[in-house]
């Protein structure tokens, strides 16, 4: 691990006054993405601005909506009574991922913010991008396995791996920042970019530009989180999918659907999402949306399947979340976004 | 943290006994005397025992016979019995060094987990009998010799039982004098652990789990992946699980920090402690404290009513365990869900 | 009542539980210093150049050091006791770490940087810059330009690599059934918990060097005669602690690079020195279980009796390692074939050594032979466990010997009743839970039941306790427990008066535990030399005047409940401790050993079971999960029920995962691990791992040993991997022959 100063900071504009100014710092919370990686010694910060203990721990009540504090223990936001009823999906999303000790300790700004688990970008003696822009990228000619499908550069093809992002994506949550420049807002499906020919910045946000605030907005429909995943349980999706939407009369209102683990982003589906729109929902038209979803997929060497079992999670998502097959468990735990469940659970011949 | 309120404090005249042997602890005057107090349990340290005699040896007079003595006399002193009482001890497991005199030099009372290290042992006779200047093995103040003291030590060797034991509360020595070498680049940390506070020097890169491990000694808590992949090295910040390796020790700071060490009440184990004991729910023991930890975590929090087995699998999947000793985990803590 | 038997709860139970164990890396050594290492990218060429200079001069830093400055070590011994450690076939790697330029393999430790503080050691390790001449790496099988094909396992000439018994080209031209399939399994690494760890510590003693190695190993002989031997010292200037591992698993035995190199850096900066290894780390210098492509060819009657069989193993190794995955473990012996082939092929590719896991050639070998047997049974048209009793081998079909003990079919029979194996439907794809396909499997599981020499002391000490040691291990085996009873039941004590200490090789000499051994190999020994003290004990009594039993020949006296007493006369006699205190002896002391006599030469000695599973497979999503296994063994009587249930099911569970998730990938055109973590390494968790049924007949092997036990540690790993690849056939009617069975693989495409 890279030498660094450490600070902890008393306000969020002393925070950012900290670190905007350097290069070189950057802030830090929970720690469970930070410290990860630096040590491995692909972060190499030289100054750590700690903002765990800022008074950004709240949820409250906001426009109708939630306003979670960036500091909000990813425990707290997935079993905070209203996420949990409101927008089941967040809370499935963050009790679908990672582990307790690590929920406890993960913030909610933090988890969206964590970074790609290529495998080459961990490794500091192999050639990234995103890592070292400039050193190429070992993955495109790699094991692929993880990578994305859409939305890749000739750059950069590592997926996001933040389970919690996409159900904010589908949700069309926003992100209150303070920044140098002061505050601003931005819509949650814009703060992701894609990697293009700078893929060593994940995010539109600047340089010290601190993440205070998750909003979700007032939101009366159903939303559903699912995870496909090589372990029962504390794995990254190999894809994932989330679905925010709002019946009436028998159709579709508005439909919101975003995939993870295919690209660089939560990768949300306009045109699928307006192909839904005023529809009765039925396995059939699921079917030929997941069709058209994954139409402009550009499959690697060796993540082809994700083309399959994204469009069957997409198909499952939407006849789970518009009611037309049971959630696998109850709504807002890990057991409805799960897919496979855990082991055991069967025990007579049928 | 037992009291330690009652202990037999330095400078004390140490009561007269009979040791298991026959003999009086009285008959042993003239020559310093180590008495260990432990409970009357196995501990498979004979090599730790070795050890820590072989380091004694080196320092105190080469070639002395006595690791034979330390194998074949694993005789403790009861850390329940009526002597222990007499010195305050009462259950602890605790080491006192006796003076030529019969005077408490120096003593130390060891939590349960945690372990004696050897060179606090040394400390403590280098303070009760510094090394001459030359270094060469001569008279010392009291007029004993290096090769004396060692042999008048083993002579109660039938009373050296070394089970382990910590820096005290709030000690200043070890960790500080190895930082003090360390020179810059260091930041005051204090952590309060098992309810005590320990002031620390460190290197700002320390993660917890090192400064437990490494500094403090406490090596309960264990390392598996020190990325947050295993589980392993779960300890419980402000009573909820989190992980010891993806913390940085300076972070940890003003938190109430609860390691494996600190889980039972004394003597007394934790119910889950127990129930893995009795459900044989671990076999190397290596992932052992991590499980227990987020386990006790588990069941303390109101957010995850997880009772059935369906649920444990899911709310404890961070825990891994290679020698797979899952179901018994399960059994086990569903015993105290039920109790 | 004998304590042999009996559930006891582990006596380093207490210590595990409060976290009091103390495991390698946890010596408070004073005056420890850190090293760390610096490993290659490239799997193959030179080191030009390594700079070393910003390290060197980094804080904290006192040493780096590489190929150009470190001591140098003596070439490995060819052989260590009876096992080969050169040549093809041969165990280990010969490299000696940092003694050239050559790179062999990515992740090759490069040079060790040693600093103050383990924090200051790795960031100084990231500050050395390696130049390095590259050449092409060759990293697959098929293509390796160095094949050969060895012809023993680790120099044992029981177990030839290259066999054929009758004539099984005749035979499966003429076969009415032919069956031939092509089965792979990948890179697997055992992943204990605890990371690799050495402390060495060099001082003088009597003016001689004199090394201390504090080592995760559960071969404690065998290390301290490797490094005596590479650093040219007497093995008696050796000593290594190791009274707790945590989980080996096949690892922590045969590798020597980590604890060479610790003491190497402990000589030159003078001071003990720490590598923990970092769990990155692993999985290049801890070994692993190499890669399969394995070829079946069976040849059957239609009424389903096997007469030919054929498998014929494509594996790897390292450039300096001959180790020979032996997949045909398991087709050897298990049916009554008469004419077989074996043929293990060994690709040297540049990458990391391999080494025994749990079950070696077993686990995977047997995966492929029971599921070409499931394979068959379909073909047949059969019953897979019907199948299987048409070929119950009553003696073994390549040695003609006759088993010591085996009892399998009973094993079949109470594993289809655990599982309702006849309540299922039997016909492929036909089960169905809402969108999950139901299936069940079957396989037969099997481990060879070994035995080597061991010794043991026995000391009785005057208050009536009794304490037997021995230079074993304790990995979760349960050493320490089993041990300790069957003492026990050999002094006539109780468990509570009784200790058994391992884990150091200053004690009486013990084997490598490994290859399911540890309780036939040390139970006997321990037994032994309870035997010689009471023998001392006795004489003792009989020589003494105001002994009860003063005149009375050693033949004419017993131990009973920690008494000597008269055999005519059981009421004559007195308690150990009294003969001691009144001979004024503080303890007695006895050295005696054990070793496995010809029957091993009468007798095929083998363990057996039968493996069943239940699975629900989500085939839109690719998902596989167990829903139950049942497993019955044959594995002789039982020390303690307890500790062999843990580790039955931990061998199943280990199974599971090289089933379902387990594989290490390396980047085919660099050789560096692009798995290399344990968030990429995926093993089984909480969730992944069933309830496990677990049934034993108990009943003794009359031929292994006084105790009657064979060893458990490998058994419940084999099996598993085809009982459930069968119930995913049986599932969805596909057959998958590639593991682990991941969801790219099942997902439907």
């Amino acid at each position: 691990m890279h030498p660094f100063q450490y600070q902890r900071a008393e306000s969020a504009e002393q925070a950012v006054a900290a670190v905007a100014p350097n290069p070189a710092a950057t802030f830090i919370a929970g720690g469970t993405s930070h410290v990860d990686l630096m040590k491995e010694d692909v972060h190499r910060p030289a100054l750590l601005v700690d903002v765990s203990a800022l008074p950004l721990r709240e949820i409250s009540a906001f426009e109708g909506g939630l306003r979670i504090g960036a500091g909000v223990s990813n425990t707290a936001a997935a079993y905070h009574a209203d996420v949990q009823r409101r927008y089941p999906a967040v809370s499935e999303a963050l009790l679908a991922g990672a582990s307790m000790q690590i929920r406890n300790m993960a913030t909610m700004a933090g988890n969206p913010l964590q970074r790609t688990r290529c495998p080459y970008f961990r490794d500091p003696t192999q050639a990234c991008n995103k890592r070292q822009p400039g050193s190429g990228c070992a993955a495109i000619g790699g094991y692929n396995h993880v990578h994305a499908l859409f939305g890749a550069s000739a750059a950069c093809i590592a997926t996001h791996p933040s389970d919690l992002a996409v159900a904010l994506s589908a949700l069309d949550a926003r992100v209150q920042t303070l920044g140098p420049r002061g505050p601003r807002t931005i819509a949650f499906p814009e703060l992701h970019r894609l990697p293009g020919d700078t893929p060593h910045l994940d995010t539109v946000l600047a340089h010290g530009e601190l993440i205070t605030s998750i909003d979700l907005l007032a939101f009366t429909g159903r939303s559903h989180y699912l995870k496909v995943r090589e372990r029962a349980s504390y794995a990254y999706a190999l894809v994932s999918c989330a679905v925010a939407l709002e019946m009436s009369g028998g159709k579709l209102q508005r439909v919101r659907v975003a995939l993870g683990g295919v690209a660089h982003k939560p990768w949300r589906l306009p045109a699928v999402e307006a192909m839904l729109a005023e529809q009765p929902p039925s396995e059939k038209l699921f079917r030929a949306a997941a069709q058209a979803a994954f139409a402009d997929a550009r499959p690697l060497k060796h993540n082809a399947y994700k083309v399959p079992m994204g469009r069957d999670l997409l198909v499952r998502a939407l006849l789970e979340t518009s009611g037309l097959r049971p959630l696998q468990g109850p709504a807002g735990t890990a057991f409805a976004a799960s897919v496979g469940g855990v082991a055991g659970q069967l025990a007579a011949p049928r | 943290m037992a009291e330690l309120t009652d202990l037999l404090p330095t400078g004390a005249s140490a009561p007269d006994a009979v040791l298991s042997d026959g003999s009086r602890l009285s008959d042993l005057r003239g020559r310093p005397v180590i008495l260990a107090f432990a409970p009357d349990e196995w501990n498979p340290t004979h090599a730790y025992q070795s050890e820590i005699f072989a380091r004694l040896s080196q320092e105190f007079g080469a070639g002395a016979a006595f690791v034979d003595t330390a194998t074949e006399d694993w005789h403790a002193l009861d850390c329940r019995g009526t002597l222990a009482a007499q010195f305050g001890v009462c259950g602890q497991q605790a080491l006192f060094l006796l003076d030529e005199h019969g005077i408490v030099r120096w003593q130390t009372v060891v939590g349960p987990g945690q372990q004696l290290r050897a060179g606090q042992v040394l400390a403590a006779l280098q303070a009760l009998h510094p090394a001459p200047a030359n270094g060469a093995s001569g008279e010392w103040g009291s007029g004993l010799s290096r090769r004396t003291f060692v042999t008048a030590t083993l002579a109660a060797a039938a009373l050296l039982l070394l089970p382990g034991c910590s820096p005290g509360a709030d000690d200043k020595s070890a960790p500080n004098a190895q930082a003090a070498a360390r020179g810059s680049g260091q930041v005051a940390v204090t952590l309060t652990i098992n309810g005590k506070t320990h002031r620390l020097q460190l290197d700002p890169r320390v993660a917890l789990l090192d400064a437990l491990r490494e500094e403090l000694h406490l090596t309960g808590t264990k390392k598996g992946c020190d990325h947050g992949q295993c589980g392993a090295c779960t300890v419980h910040l402000d009573g909820q699980s989190a992980l010891s390796c993806l913390t940085l020790a300076v972070m940890a700071q003003g938190k109430r920090i609860t390691t494996i060490e600190g889980l039972a009440s004394g003597e007394e184990l934790h119910p889950l402690q127990a129930a893995f004991l009795k459900h044989d729910a671990f076999q190397c023991g290596y992932c052992t404290p991590g499980q227990l930890m987020a386990a006790s975590a588990l069941l303390q929090d109101p957010h995850t009513p997880a009772g059935s087995a369906v649920e444990l699998r899911e709310a404890l999947s961070g825990n891994l365990c290679r020698c797979a000793a899952y179901p018994n985990i399960i059994a086990a803590i569903q015993e105290v869900q039920r109790a | 009542m004998p304590a042999t038997g009996k559930p006891l709860d582990r006596v380093d139970g207490r210590l595990k539980v409060t976290g009091a164990a103390r495991y390698t890396a946890e010596w408070d050594v004073p005056g420890l210093v850190y090293g760390a290492v610096v490993d290659s990218s490239i799997a193959h060429g030179t080191v030009q150049a390594i700079d070393v200079a910003a390290a060197r001069n980094a804080p904290g830093v006192l040493a780096v050091l590489t190929h150009e400055n470190a001591p140098r070590l003596q070439p490995l011994p060819d052989k260590v006791g009876e096992t080969q450690f050169r040549g093809e076939g041969g165990i280990t790697e010969t490299r000696q770490p940092l003694q050239s330029a050559a790179i062999e393999y990515a992740g090759q430790p490069l040079a060790v940087v040693v600093a103050d503080t383990y924090e200051r050691a790795r960031h100084a390790a990231t500050l050395v810059r390696v130049t390095y001449a590259g050449q092409a790496p060759q990293l697959a099988m098929a293509t390796a330009s160095r094949k050969t094909l060895p012809e023993t396992f680790l120099g044992n000439n029981k177990e030839k690599l290259q066999v054929t018994v009758g004539n099984p080209e005749a035979a499966l031209a003429a076969a009415p059934v032919r069956l031939e399939a092509v089965y792979e399994s990948a890179i697997t690494h055992h992943n204990p918990l605890e990371l690799l760890a050495t402390i060495a510590r060099w001082e003088k003693r009597d003016g001689a060097d004199f090394l201390t190695l504090y080592d995760t190993t559960r071969a404690l002989e065998v290390l301290q005669e490797v490094m005596a031997t590479s650093l040219a010292l007497p093995k008696e200037s050796v000593h290594v602690i190791c009274p707790f591992i945590g989980g080996a698993f096949g690892a922590k035995g045969w590798l020597y690079a980590p604890p060479l190199l610790t003491a190497m850096a402990a000589r030159v900066v003078g001071r003990p020195v720490k590598i923990e290894w970092r769990r990155q780390d692993m999985f290049a210098v801890a070994g692993q279980r190499a890669a399969t492509r394995q070829t079946l060819t069976l040849g059957a009657t239609r009424d389903g009796r096997i007469t030919a069989l054929r498998h014929d193993t494509l594996t790897h190794s390292s450039q300096s390692s001959g180790f020979t995955e032996p997949c045909a473990r398991v087709s050897r012996m298990l049916y009554a074939v008469p004419n077989m082939s074996f043929a293990h092929q060994l690709a040297h590719l540049h990458l990391p050594s391999p080494c025994p896991m749990r079950g070696p050639g077993e686990t995977v070998g047997g995966w492929a032979l029971e599921c070409a047997i499931d394979e068959l049974a379909a073909k047949l048209n059969l019953d897979p466990v019907e199948l299987r009793l048409r070929n119950y081998a009553e003696k073994n079909p390549e040695t003609g010997k006759p088993w010591s003990s085996k009892h399998l079919r009973e094993c079949y029979a109470r594993g289809r009743q655990l599982i309702g194996w006849d309540a299922r439907n039997p016909q492929p794809r036909s089960m169905r839970e809402g969108t999950q396909l139901i299936g069940y499997g079957m396989a037969t599981t099997m481990y060879p039941a070994g035995r080597r020499e061991a010794k043991a002391r026995a000391t009785l000490f005057a208050d009536g306790r009794a304490l037997v040691q021995s230079a074993t291990h304790e990995l979760g085996n349960g050493a320490y427990t089993v041990f300790r009873q069957i003492s026990a039941d050999a002094l006539a004590l109780p468990v509570e008066r009784v200790r058994f200490e391992l884990g150091d090789s200053s004690l009486p000499s013990a084997p490598t535990t490994g290859g399911s051994t540890t309780t036939a190999t040390v139970g006997p020994a321990a037994q032994a030399a309870a035997q010689a003290v009471l023998e001392a004990l006795k004489s003792l009594a009989g020589r003494d005047p105001a002994s009860p039993l003063h005149g009375a020949a050693p033949e004419a006296i017993e131990a009973r409940e920690g008494r000597l007493v008269l055999k005519s006369s059981p009421a004559t006699g007195e308690e150990y401790g009294a003969i001691l205190r009144r001979t004024k002896l503080p303890s007695l002391v006895a050295t005696d050993g054990a070793k496995p006599g010809e029957e091993r030469e009468k007798y095929s000695f083998y363990s057996f079971g039968a493996v069943f599973a239940q699975v629900r497979v989500d085939e839109a999503s690719g998902t596989l999960r167990v829903a139950r296994l049942c497993g019955v063994y044959d594995v002789g009587r039982l020390m303690n029920p307890k500790t062999a249930h843990s580790q039955i099911i931990g061998g199943m569970a280990m199974g599971l995962g090289a089933t379902l998730m387990e594989a290490t990938h390396y980047d085919a055109r660099t050789g560096r691990a692009v798995v290399r973590n344990l968030a990429d390494y995926h093993v089984p968790s909480m969730a992944d791992t069933p309830d496990m049924q677990v049934e034993w007949l108990g009943i003794p092997d009359p031929h292994i040993s006084e105790l009657g036990a064979r060893g458990i540690g490998e058994i419940g790993c084999v099996g598993t991997a085809a009982a459930i690849t069968n119930a995913v056939f049986h599932a969805t009617g596909r057959r998958l022959r590639s593991l682990p069975l991941t969801p790219d693989k099942l997902v439907n495409s």
